[in-house]
C-alpha cells in the first residue's frame, strides 16, 4: 500500500486518505481485474495487446491509490483504464506510422468454427471495427459499453461520472451513427452482389 | 411547455425482437465480437508481473526523453547552420579566389603585417636612443605574466613593401588584367615594375599577373619566359602549378 504523509495535506484530501484507509490494492485487483479487461476490450483495444494494458492500468492504480478521494472507484478505474487505452492507441499510431502496418482486431476465430464460419466473423469483425472506429469517441464509448459489453445506462453514469440523460443521449445518436453506416455497408455489400 | 426531448432508456440491439433488415445486419454486426470468458490465468500472470515491477516510478527515462529531443534538435540546428554558412563562406571565398588567383588554388599564406612604420634613415638613430615614455613610473599594478601561454608558431618574415608606388603599380596592372580586360596594359605596367623592383616585395605577385596577361594575349613565347623565370625563383611559390601548367601547355603548343 502507499504510503500516505498526512502533515502538509489539505482538509479534503486527508478526508478522501481517511475514507481510503480501508482500500488495499490486492483487494482492489482480485476485485476489479475482470472488470477493467472487459473496459478495456470495449474501449476498442486489441485482444493481443488486453494483457499489458491491464498491467499498465494497475501500475497506474497503484501508484495513485494515495490520491484517490474514495467516493467512485469504479468511475476512478474505469478513467485510468481510458487514459490508458488512448494513451496505448497514440503510441500504437506512432508504431504504426513507422512500420507502415494497420493495427488489425485480431482472429477470436472459436476452434469448433469452420475455416469458411472463421473467414466469414474475421471479416465481419473488421467491418465492426472499422464502423466504429469512425464514429464520435465519447458515443463509440458509450455505445461499445452499453451493446458490447452489456453494461446498463446506469452503470454506464456512474463509470464515465456522466447524467443518466446523458448516456441516453449518447446512444441514441451513436445508434444512429452506427445504424448510418451499417446502411451504407448493406449499400456497398448490394452493389458488389450486383442487386 | 416545451416537451422533453432526451432520448429515454433504450433496449440492446441484440436484444431487440423482430428485428428490420437493417438491425439485423447491425445485429450480425456486433455478434462478431464474442463473448469472452474471464480468465484466472492471465489475471494471474498479470499479478506476477506487477510483483515484479518496482513500485516507484523511475524518472530517469522520462526526464531524459526531453533531454534527448533538445540535444537532438540543438545538433540539427547547429549542423544546418554549419553547413548554410560553409555554403556562404565557400562562395564567398571562390569569388576572392577568382579575382585573385584564377585557377590556382589559394595556399595558407603567414599573414602580412598591417602597418609598417617606416622611420626615415636621417631620423632613425634619434628614435632609437629617445627615452621611453614613462619608464621610470612605477606600474600601480605590477602585469602577471600569463600562466598558460601558447607558443605561437614562428611566421615567416613577412616581406615589406618598401614603397606604396611598389603596390600601386600592381595593383593597376591588376585592373587592367582583371576588370578591365587591358593585357596589353597590365603587362606594361608589371614589365616596369619587375624592372624597377627585381626585388621588390610583390615580384611573385607580378611575375605570376604578367605570365597570365601573356596567356591573355596569347603570347605563348613570354608565357614561357615567365613561367620558367617563376619557377626558377620561386620553386615552392604559391602558383606553382599554373607556372608548370602554362610551361607545358605551351611547350606543346610551341612543338
Amino acid at each position: 500500500m502507499a504510503r500516505t504523509s498526512t502533515h502538509d495535506l489539505t482538509q479534503e484530501a486527508r478526508a478522501a486518505a481517511a475514507r481510503n484507509a480501508g482500500l488495499e490494492f490486492a483487494s482492489i485487483y482480485n476485485e476489479w481485474f475482470h472488470e477493467v479487461e472487459r473496459w478495456i476490450r470495449a474501449l476498442g483495444a486489441p485482444d493481443a495487446d488486453r494483457e499489458d494494458l491491464a498491467q499498465e492500468v494497475f501500475i497506474v492504480v497503484r501508484r495513485k491509490m494515495n490520491t484517490f478521494d474514495g467516493r467512485n472507484l469504479a468511475g476512478w478505474l474505469y478513467a485510468i483504464t481510458r487514459l490508458t487505452v488512448k494513451d496505448h492507441g497514440r503510441r500504437a499510431w506512432m508504431r504504426h506510422l513507422f512500420k507502415r502496418r494497420a493495427p488489425m482486431p485480431e482472429d477470436a476465430a472459436s476452434p469448433a468454427d469452420t475455416p469458411a464460419v472463421a473467414l466469414e466473423r474475421q471479416e465481419e469483425r473488421r467491418l465492426l471495427h472499422q464502423i466504429l472506429s469512425r464514429m464520435n469517441p465519447a458515443r463509440r464509448e458509450t455505445f461499445a459499453l452499453f451493446e458490447l459489453s452489456g453494461y446498463s445506462g446506469e452503470e454506464i453514469a456512474a463509470l464515465q461520472e456522466i447524467p443518466l440523460n446523458t448516456v441516453w443521449t449518447r446512444l441514441h445518436y451513436a445508434r444512429k451513427e452506427f445504424m448510418t453506416a451499417v446502411e451504407a455497408l448493406r449499400q456497398r455489400e448490394r452493389g458488389k452482389d450486383g442487386r | 411547455m416545451t416537451p422533453d426531448l432526451t432520448p429515454g432508456p433504450m433496449v440492446r440491439l441484440l436484444d431487440t425482437v423482430d428485428p428490420t433488415d437493417l438491425e439485423h445486419r447491425a445485429t450480425s454486426l456486433l455478434a462478431s465480437m464474442p463473448d469472452e470468458m474471464p480468465s484466472e490465468l492471465r489475471k494471474r500472470r498479470v499479478r506476477e508481473a506487477l510483483i515484479a515491477r518496482p513500485q516507484r516510478r523511475s524518472w530517469g527515462p522520462a526526464l531524459l526523453r526531453p533531454a534527448a529531443v533538445i540535444t537532438m534538435l540543438t545538433s540539427s540546428v547547429a549542423i544546418a547552420g554549419a553547413t548554410v554558412g560553409r555554403g556562404f563562406v565557400s562562395r564567398a571565398y571562390e569569388s576572392v579566389r577568382e579575382i585573385f588567383e584564377p585557377g590556382e588554388a589559394p595556399k595558407v599564406v603567414a599573414s602580412r603585417p598591417k602597418h609598417v612604420v617606416r622611420v626615415r634613415p636621417e631620423i632613425e638613430p634619434m628614435v632609437a636612443s629617445a627615452p621611453q615614455r614613462h619608464a621610470d613610473v612605477p606600474r600601480a599594478t605590477e602585469r602577471r605574466p600569463l600562466r598558460h601561454t601558447i607558443a605561437a608558431p614562428p611566421l615567416a618574415p613577412a616581406p615589406v613593401v618598401r614603397d606604396e608606388e611598389e603596390a600601386a603599380l600592381v595593383m593597376s596592372a591588376m585592373r587592367a588584367l582583371r576588370q578591365e580586360r587591358d593585357a596589353e596594359r597590365a603587362a606594361r605596367l608589371l614589365d616596369r615594375y619587375l624592372a624597377a623592383h627585381p626585388e621588390g616585395a610583390l615580384v611573385e605577385e607580378a611575375l605570376a599577373l604578367d605570365l597570365e596577361a601573356s596567356l591573355a594575349r596569347h603570347d605563348d613565347g613570354r608565357a614561357q619566359v615567365f613561367a620558367r623565370q617563376y619557377l626558377r625563383r620561386f620553386p615552392d611559390g604559391r602558383f606553382l602549378s599554373l607556372a608548370r601548367r602554362t610551361l607545358q601547355s605551351t611547350s606543346a603548343r610551341l612543338q
